[in-house]
């Protein structure tokens, strides 16, 4: 199931409200989420909810063995085991096909290469299960001994199938007692409401335009295309993405957790660094927390540890070179800015700086969004005029035309109007409380416009699903 | 400011609200009847799907997803405002809209899918007449759907060859003919509008196939007809009368007399919304609804479809099916695309003729009733038997190749006009293909759809993770080199 669908906003969601709240036991409330939840993720996968239980089966028992064993060599065994066996999970499911395939190329053998299916989530949950033992092993954060609430804590639909990556530590103090009042449900209310809109009305229609320049014939594209394609694509993956995890974390709200945030307004920022301190932080952070610091971090060959962090993210993201390349991409833009870019920039002024991510990070989706490499040098042909393609051409005329006033409002909206919306109206609130009833029905419009959108299409895509 | 009483039922309104008023949506979806058809979007909406275990570990989730928001309460209210919507997102001109066709759906010509929104149907039927690579999008100019022509030599060059190979193989015994006709584009849409000229690249494939092939200007006549009713507003097929002046064309060629068009019986089948219709759903072309015109030519005639081994099985059937209707009326003509039908006549001139087409064929073939004997009509896209064997068997004097400019510029319908002489044998296949223009349109009511991309969850069932849902489509590359005895210039 996905939340930017009709049967989830209809039937799913407004049943769950109500069963939880109609009865005030912390015990019934957490089956019941546990229970929803699992329905959720058997929605979309049937048969793979059972690695779902299996894994979070096998790490309750690790973190307890852990635990319990702690300093001595079972407990070593215990981390091992688990981060060994939910690594060889993810990469069975995930990357059997793409190693097969590179070991053939490389070794010139013919094995099969598999192609498996990949479970919804896969790579959030075990991310998510490996931080928790691995935390318990350090010691900052203490076992969960009940399973019902340690399967609460993976399968949470808010968060199970594309993000934020909750940490155990992050919600623990929530596992067994939450507060739950007017206010959160409201606000949780409100944030799922923003993230809606923004999958369903920007980022959606984004992808029409990603599907139409992007997907067809190149040989046909011309420059201004594949570039307004592309610039597309960055406004769809930022709005899908950020929407979805606009959504878990008003839906966390509605029933009293509180996730961290996912996404700053990456867009503003001003060099590559920056762009990945507001950019799906919960993965950035994993990576620092599990992978960069352990390995040394700033302290201990930096410049390594970083580029296999990199390396890491790129293929977190998806099995192909293309990933990859898109995520030491990023790792070299962030040594050069290390380097000496820091410098440069620090004595120019600031529009220089955004001016240079927004061109990085556009160009760093061209290498995201083409798996195929062939497609991709082409596609880098036609932007920097290389093709032979035609500068412009009046259908591209017409689209803009026909899309102006949503694009402006796309823009702007990668802009932190919001939060600088919301400062002005607690400020003004006290004065004009009316302001109450412009916010309350702004959301309203904003619900039944996303409503309106979502009935009209039967195909709702998202980016981030497969993972 | 979360502690006054106002905020606090503020609060409580639009929680209320939010969990509320959905949940009487979903309630209402119980209670209110389901209709069978949107009447807006002229597509049949998804019934209950059939629950079974299998069912469940394969797609049946997804069917209910599809089922609830087909049959959403008030859904002809919702997808009206999300049409205006669409059209609030920018400027539009009164002139002209620009529909630009995403990725068409690949392969099958199988429309009985309700999986399948009305757009990607239309998308199919339309494919029937020619592909991506030739079309670049609708234009609505001026009230009328424009699809934009976007062939070129190159693309060409396949078709001459093609023609001539058929030259080749019929020299001697009969006579070939090819006519190509030109669409929308070259008379209602301004030049600054189009890709390609259509009457240019008609002229190149007919400059370029050998002289024996006789060539009609079709583009020159329906030139100097084109104030009349020629071409419909919401569909991409020509009318009757725009068939009618390709006939003109045909027989000037030819140096036979074309029955004057004041000797046909005129008749009218109103109310047709056609395929730029369905597939745009613009409300201008809405209102400039057609009605498909039919001219029945005087000649006594008795048409047979054709089946079994060596063609030996005739079952009649109208030449004009008049009970056509609604969104099915341009299957008057032919009743629909089959792939092999045979007319015999009163005519007695010791000619017979095989017509090969595609659906712009059927409102051009009754007009060759009088001017031979019999008149074989092949569906190039349907027919599975041998053409050589069939002109041999019949004594067919002559061969007439008839396409429109999006088809002679798309490989795969090249391709299969090509294969037609190296077909399986005699017999032909009986399947009556759904496309558009059969008047019997049956869907299906077992929804286990076969397009994946329609349905929310699927794409995670890809092993790539992050495959754009819409595969690009490759170019269809064509499956056998005529060996070409003159190959044209190439580009």
């Amino acid at each position: 199931m996905v939340f930017a669908s009709l049967i989830f906003i209809c039937f799913f969601l407004p049943l769950n409200l109500i069963l939880y709240y109609a009865y005030d036991n912390i015990t019934y409330r957490n089956i019941l989420l546990t229970a929803f939840s699992l329905v959720f993720y058997a929605w979309g996968e049937p048969i793979w909810v059972l690695l779902l239980l299996f894994t979070a089966a096998l790490d309750y028992g690790n973190a307890l063995l852990i635990e319990r064993f702690r300093d001595t060599r079972l407990a070593t065994l215990g981390i091992w085991f688990s981060v060994t066996a939910n690594l060889g999970l993810l990469m069975s499911f995930k990357y059997s096909g793409f190693i097969v395939e590179n070991f053939n190329f490389l070794f010139g053998t013919t094995m099969h290469v598999p192609s498996i299916a990949l479970p919804i989530g896969i790579s959030f949950y075990t991310f998510q299960t490996i931080s928790y033992v691995i935390d318990v092993y350090r010691g900052e954060a203490v076992a969960q001994r009940k399973f019902l609430n340690f399967l609460m804590f993976v399968s949470m639909y808010q968060q199970l199938v594309a993000g934020p990556i909750v940490r155990y530590v992050d919600i623990m103090n929530e596992v067994e007692q939450r507060d739950h009042n007017l206010k959160l449900i409201w606000l949780g209310i409100q944030r799922f409401t923003i993230g809606l809109f923004k999958k369903v009305c920007i980022a959606n229609v984004a992808a029409e335009f990603v599907a139409r320049y992007l997907d067809g014939d190149l040989s046909q594209l011309s420059v201004g295309e594949a570039w307004f394609g592309i610039l597309m694509f960055s406004v769809q993956i930022y709005f899908d993405f950020s929407g979805y995890s606009d959504m878990a974390i008003g839906l966390g709200k509605m029933f009293g957790f509180h996730f961290l945030e996912n996404f700053n307004y990456p867009y503003i920022s001003r060099s590559a660094t920056e762009f990945w301190r507001r950019w799906h932080m919960s993965l950035g952070s994993f990576f620092r927390d599990y992978v960069y610091i352990p390995l040394g971090g700033k302290a201990r060959r930096p410049y390594f540890n970083l580029m296999v962090v990199w390396f890491l993210t790129g293929l977190w993201h998806g099995a192909s070179w293309n990933f990859i390349l898109w995520g030491l991409y990023f790792g070299c833009l962030i040594l050069i800015e290390r380097l000496f870019l820091f410098k440069i920039l620090d004595n120019i002024p600031r529009i220089f700086g955004h001016l240079y991510l927004l061109f990085m990070a556009i160009l760093g989706w061209a290498l995201f969004y083409f798996v195929d490499l062939h497609r991709l040098m082409h596609f880098f042909g036609i932007l920097f005029g290389q093709a032979g393609a035609q500068a412009w051409n009046y259908e591209l005329t017409i689209a803009l035309q026909e899309n102006v006033f949503w694009l402006i409002i796309a823009l702007i909206l990668c802009l932190p109007i919001y939060p600088w919306a919301e400062r002005k109206a607690k400020e003004l609130v006290h004065r004009f409380s009316v302001i109450w009833l412009m916010a309350t029905a702004f959301q309203i419009i904003l619900f039944v416009m996303s409503i309106t959108m979502l009935v009209g299409k039967t195909y709702n895509p998202f980016i981030y699903y497969r993972f | 400011m979360f502690d006054t009483t106002l905020a606090k039922n503020v609060m409580r309104v639009q929680i209320g609200l939010f969990v509320l008023v959905p949940a009487i949506w979903g309630t209402l979806f119980f209670i209110m009847p389901h209709a069978k058809e949107s009447e807006y979007e002229k597509r049949p909406l998804c019934p209950a799907p059939a629950f079974s275990w299998d069912a469940l570990l394969d797609n049946y989730t997804d069917s209910l997803d599809l089922y609830f928001s087909d049959n959403f309460p008030f859904r002809e209210d919702f997808v009206k405002m999300a049409f205006q919507f669409n059209r609030w997102k920018g400027w539009h001109s009164d002139e002209m809209t620009f529909y630009a066709t995403t990725s068409p759906v690949e392969g099958q010509l199988n429309t009985d899918s309700l999986m399948m929104d009305s757009m990607a149907r239309a998308e199919q039927i339309i494919e029937a007449e020619g592909k991506a690579e030739s079309s670049h999008g609708v234009m609505i100019y001026k009230g009328m759907a424009i699809q934009i022509f976007g062939g070129s030599e190159k693309l060409s060059n396949q078709y001459v060859n093609m023609v001539n190979t058929y030259e080749e193989r019929f020299r001697g015994k009969a006579k070939v003919h090819v006519m190509i006709t030109p669409t929308h584009q070259e008379y209602y849409l301004p030049n600054e509008y189009r890709h390609s000229s259509e009457r240019k690249i008609i002229n190149y494939i007919y400059e370029n196939v050998t002289k024996n092939v006789t060539t009609s200007d079709v583009c020159g006549y329906l030139q100097a007809h084109r104030n009349e009713y020629i071409f419909f507003n919401t569909d991409h097929h020509w009318t009757g009368r725009g068939a009618y002046y390709a006939y003109v064309a045909f027989c000037k060629a030819n140096k036979m007399e074309p029955v004057p068009i004041e000797k046909m019986e005129q008749h009218f089948i109103p109310g047709y919304l056609g395929s730029l219709y369905r597939l745009t759903l613009d409300p201008t072309v809405k209102e400039r609804i057609d009605s498909v015109e039919y001219l029945i030519p005087p000649t006594q005639n008795k048409m047979y479809i054709l089946s079994g081994a060596n063609y030996s099985r005739r079952s009649p059937t109208p030449l004009f099916v008049k009970f056509a209707k609604g969104g099915n009326s341009y299957g008057v003509f032919l009743g629909g695309d089959l792939p092999l039908l045979c007319v015999d006549t009163d005519v007695k001139n010791g000619r017979k003729a095989v017509l090969i087409k595609n659906s712009y064929g059927n409102a051009f073939a009754p007009y060759l009733i009088s001017h031979f004997e019999q008149v074989y009509i092949v569906d190039y896209r349907y027919f599975k038997g041998n053409l050589v064997n069939l002109v041999n068997q019949f004594g067919i004097t002559d061969v007439i190749i008839m396409s429109n400019s999006f088809s002679s510029n798309t490989s795969t319908h090249t391709s299969y006009i090509l294969n037609l002489l190296n077909g399986r044998g005699g017999t032909t296949t009986t399947t009556t293909p759904a496309t558009g223009s059969t008047p019997t349109n049956t869907p299906t009511n077992t929804p286990n759809g076969n397009t994946p991309s329609n349905t929310p969850t699927t794409p995670n069932k890809q092993p790539n993770p992050t495959n754009p849902p819409s595969n690009p489509p490759s170019n269809p590359s064509a499956p056998s080199n005529p060996p070409a005895p003159t190959s044209p210039t190439g580009q």
